[in-house]
């Protein structure tokens, strides 16, 4: 897809604090999911379909969207637990999309995930102690990186210990004196003491050795985990059963901490929690963001709960971030019909929305045949109409809901003798058919080079040939938001808003100016 | 917040102020669709008695929708499965009425008035059976309740699913579950419902597994059917958002009891109730963008003794030592039409507890701000 930006090898670790360059930038990313069975010849499910989006050292970005939306694959795909189709996810300089295994666990540990259902997710044999400490002996946890000051920086590492690389803080920094004894420094965070390890210095190499048992300094690091998820040392030999759903969302974020990550994704964190747990959680996550300089991705469907905790929001549909920006700039104007329809519909007066309710039509259409053009073209409230026609806004909804009905019968699986009838040519289903073309010619009158094409595309269904019905009502009816989609406008690179609609265009409209428009029209002819 | 005394008006004694019967009627002409009254249900296992619902009662007036809100582990939804006649051993209902149209269905009228009150559950998959056809079941439910068979009951089935939202609804009537997306498994779930010609549907979270989107879509489906057919309905949910779009009276439930109950907007205008309002300040969106979030410490406990005090007491931030040992009767606040009523001793002229002090310290600040009027009057 896009051209890698430049790798940097070796980024200075001293100077990475506070750079412009994004932690996470992900271009043109795609994750299909292909049925391999022999007996299936469906398309494959385009769960991510082309995203762009880059993620700031310390920052939380939401990313919202609907079940089925792929945001959760998304977040997985980032870490490495699903393989991309295509695209590029840069982070420390290279590709986490292809990556050796050993690189792979090395991003592992950078990157963490937690994930919605505690019930589900921690494994109800182990203690809550174990719990933790597994990504901990699975990573063989702590490498014991060094970092060699002064004279000795050229002489290797030997020992239980590996030389410090270029990012992060060593484990151990060892400084030799001028008559050869070490002096040994300890990071913060890591519950060792310098006396717990032996370091001997020679001409060439300094050798370190661990004089306590590894699992000691494990169940150390265990200890302040669960304390600083708000548990205590006494949680350590408990299961999870014995926990509340927000005892256990602590243990999944303690899990998640562990191997000391700088990312974290968060799927839906807190859907499975009563809002006073909820709110409890969301608090620790702040306060542990806060101490340890994490960068969140907030997955979630809950527009309240991305306002409060995200700086930057990314608002996702059928496989594709449809706006992005700034929380705060796109809850107060949004500029997608998406994120317009979205906002509107959360319920109550804890809403940011202060306009009317826009009530979507339908369902999202299927991530295995996503519509061409613009994915949320099928439902949505502000689409544009082609220049050709000029009806009443209740012709406009009528004519497409005749053709999401067309598009929906040709992905549904057919019954036998509907087959069988297809085949023949004959006539299926007339009735319904008739009905739902019924509705849209009472709905306005149609000019009769309108109608007939209704007329048309009915014939063509009604032989079972829905496809062809629906391809026709969208030659006859449909606009440039069928046929186009537009790239973002910075191509994802950068903190800026985003907006993947074309009234982004001066020529148009606003979204939310025109939903609203035809929202009246509709109230005023009664429809 | 105005408090009990100038609440009532005429007689500004405390006494009399004192609300004999938890549930006085409203102002409207006739009896209550269903009145429940000091509803029990205990679960009994041989380790402990649990009250999960624990003496809770409230009116339904036909065409009106009564919320049930409160988290987790509240009772609502036993209440829900209580009122149906659905509760399962080792649970049973302990005392109380629960009267349909004046008949008290605990003296096991259930079966008389089988049909009249119907129920939609959280889980729309759940609730329909994988092998059979939407059609199929919504026939079965008109056989049984309305007599219906054959080409009648096929035409109403694909009525019921046009009223409910379902386009396509001749085709879709001959389409198993596993066919429908989610949405749409629970507007066939509502139309199975409806084929018992229900004077009461109760909705036991009926849009918390699905979309925000297509929860505005149900909320009108539901809002254009009590419309429609003037359905009265009780609606379950932890969404205090949801409650106020959807309901016109409210029943906040907590461990068991109902702790206050108003009409909707005066509960979102003036909670009175300590857990009403911690409850509404912790969602987020209520207070600003990178505020900390008003939290309530503790966990909604399991009530399984009988109530001698107050259960929310352990994580208020008035709890005085009162609270300890009297149980709290609701009481009216409030304005004097309002039907607002809340089970705490801070309203209850007996007793003489400060308010704001403790209130709003911490983390939490007051955000209704009603509660300035501290001690007694």
């Amino acid at each position: 897809m896009t051209a890698r930006p430049e790798a940097e090898p070796g980024r200075d670790g001293a100077a990475a604090g506070r750079s412009d360059e994004p932690l996470v930038s992900i271009r043109g990313l795609k994750t299909y999911y292909t049925d391999s069975s022999i007996l299936s010849s469906q398309p494959p499910v385009q769960a991510v379909d082309g995203v762009d989006l880059d993620v700031y050292e310390g920052e939380t970005v939401g990313l919202v969207g609907e079940s089925g939306c792929g945001k959760t694959t998304l977040g997985r795909t980032l870490l490495g637990l699903e393989d991309a189709t295509a695209g590029t996810v840069e982070a420390s300089g290279r590709d986490v999309t292809d990556l050796s295994r050993a690189e792979r666990r090395e991003w592992q540990e950078n990157a963490g995930m937690v994930f919605q259902d505690p019930e589900e997710s921690l494994n109800d044999r182990m203690t809550v102690g174990e719990i933790v400490r597994e990504p901990l002996d699975a990573h063989d946890w702590p490498t014991l990186t060094v970092a060699v000051e002064g004279d000795a920086r050229d002489r290797s590492v030997e020992g239980d210990a590996v030389p410090a690389g270029a990012d992060g803080t060593p484990d151990l920094t060892v400084g030799v004196d001028a008559d050869g004894s070490a002096d040994v420094a300890v990071r913060d965070r890591l519950p060792l003491d310098a006396d717990e390890v032996d370091v001997t210095v020679d001409a060439d190499a300094v050798r370190v050795d661990l004089l306590v048992d590894e699992r000691a300094v494990r169940e150390g690091r265990v200890t302040d985990l669960l304390e600083r998820v708000g548990l205590n040392e006494e949680h350590f030999y408990r299961y999870p059963h014995q926990f509340s759903g927000g005892q256990r969302q602590r243990v999944g974020i303690a899990r998640a901490l562990a191997l000391e990550p700088d990312f974290l994704v968060l799927d839906e964190p807190t859907s499975a929690l009563d809002v006073s747990v909820q709110a409890r959680i969301i608090n620790l996550l702040d306060d542990l963001q806060a101490e340890l300089g994490l960068t969140y991705l907030f997955i979630t469907h809950d527009l309240s709960v991305v306002r409060h905790i995200a700086d930057r929001v990314a608002v996702m549909y059928l496989g594709s971030i449809v706006e992005s920006g700034p929380t705060r700039e796109v809850y107060a104007d949004p500029g997608h019909p998406y994120t317009v329809s979205l906002l509107s519909a959360i319920p109550g007066s804890g809403s940011p929305w202060d306009g009317e309710r826009v009530t979507l039509r339908g369902a999202p259409p299927s991530p295995r045949d996503p519509p061409s053009g613009c994915p949320f073209a099928t439902r949505c409230p502000a689409k544009i109409r082609p220049d050709d026609w000029s009806f009443p806004e209740a012709t406009w909804r009528a004519l497409d809901a005749l053709r999401v009905l067309f598009r929906t019968r040709a992905r549904a699986e057919t019954p036998t003798a509907t087959r069988a009838k297809q085949l023949l040519g004959m006539s299926v289903d007339d009735e319904s058919l008739t009905d739902a073309a019924r509705d849209v010619l009472d709905a306005a009158d149609l000019p009769p080079d309108a109608r007939a094409v209704v007329d048309d595309a009915v014939d063509d269904a009604s032989h079972g040939d829905d496809r062809a019905a629906a391809a026709r009502m969208r030659e006859a009816f449909g606009s440039r938001c069928d046929e186009e989609f537009p790239a973002p406008e910075t191509g994802g690179r950068g903190r800026a808003r985003t907006n993947r609609c074309l009234r982004r265009e001066a020529e148009y409209d606003g979204a939310r100016e025109t939903v609203e428009r035809r929202q009246h029209e509709t109230d005023g002819t009664g429809g | 917040m105005s408090r009990i005394s100038d609440g009532r008006g005429a007689d500004p004694t405390a006494d009399s102020a004192r609300d004999p019967d938890p549930v006085r009627d409203r102002e409207t002409d006739g009896d209550p669709l269903l009145a429940v009254r000091d509803l029990r249900t205990v679960f009994r296992t041989e380790r402990e008695t649990i009250h999960a619902v624990d003496g809770v009662s409230f009116d339904i007036y036909e065409g009106e929708t009564v919320g049930l809100v409160g988290e987790s582990g509240s009772g609502k939804s036993v209440t829900a499965r209580s009122i149906l006649g659905l509760v399962d051993e080792p649970g049973s209902i302990d005392g109380g009425s629960i009267r349909f149209r004046g008949d008290d269905l605990t003296d096991g009228l259930w079966r008389e008035h089988r049909g009249d009150i119907s129920i939609v559950f959280q889980d729309p998959s759940g609730s329909l059976n994988p092998v059979y056809t939407v059609g199929n079941q919504i026939r079965e439910a008109l056989k049984i309740h309305q007599g219906l068979r054959g080409s009648a009951a096929r035409e109403r089935a694909v009525e019921l699913l046009e009223a409910v939202g379902i386009p396509d609804a001749p085709r879709r009537v001959s389409e198993y579950p596993h066919q429908l997306s989610g949405g749409m498994q629970q507007r066939a779930v509502i139309a199975v419902a409806l084929a018992c010609d229900p004077d009461l549907l109760v909705c036991d979270e009926p849009t918390t597994a699905l979309d925000v989107t297509i929860q505005a879509q149900i909320l009108d489906l539901l809002a254009d059917l009590q419309r429609e057919e003037g359905l009265a309905i009780l609606f379950i949910t932890h969404d205090m958002g949801v409650i106020e779009e959807a309901t016109d009276r409210v029943n906040v439930i907590y461990a068991g009891e109902v702790v206050e109950r108003a009409p909707t907007a005066e509960l979102f205008d003036a909670p009175a109730h300590p857990y009403t309002r911690a409850l509404l300040e912790s969602i987020p969106g209520r207070s600003g963008p990178g505020e900390r979030l008003p939290t309530i410490e503790g966990e909604v406990p399991t009530p399984t003794e009988p109530a001698t005090h107050c259960r929310f007491a352990p994580r208020c931030p008035h709890a005085a030592p009162d609270c300890e040992r009297v149980h709290p009767e609701p009481v009216a606040v409030g304005s004097a039409s309002a039907d607002h009523t809340a089970a705490c001793l801070l309203h209850d002229d007996e007793f003489d507890i400060e308010a704001g002090a403790a209130y709003g310290g911490g983390d939490a600040p007051d955000a209704a701000g009603a509660d300035d009027a501290g001690g007694r009057e």
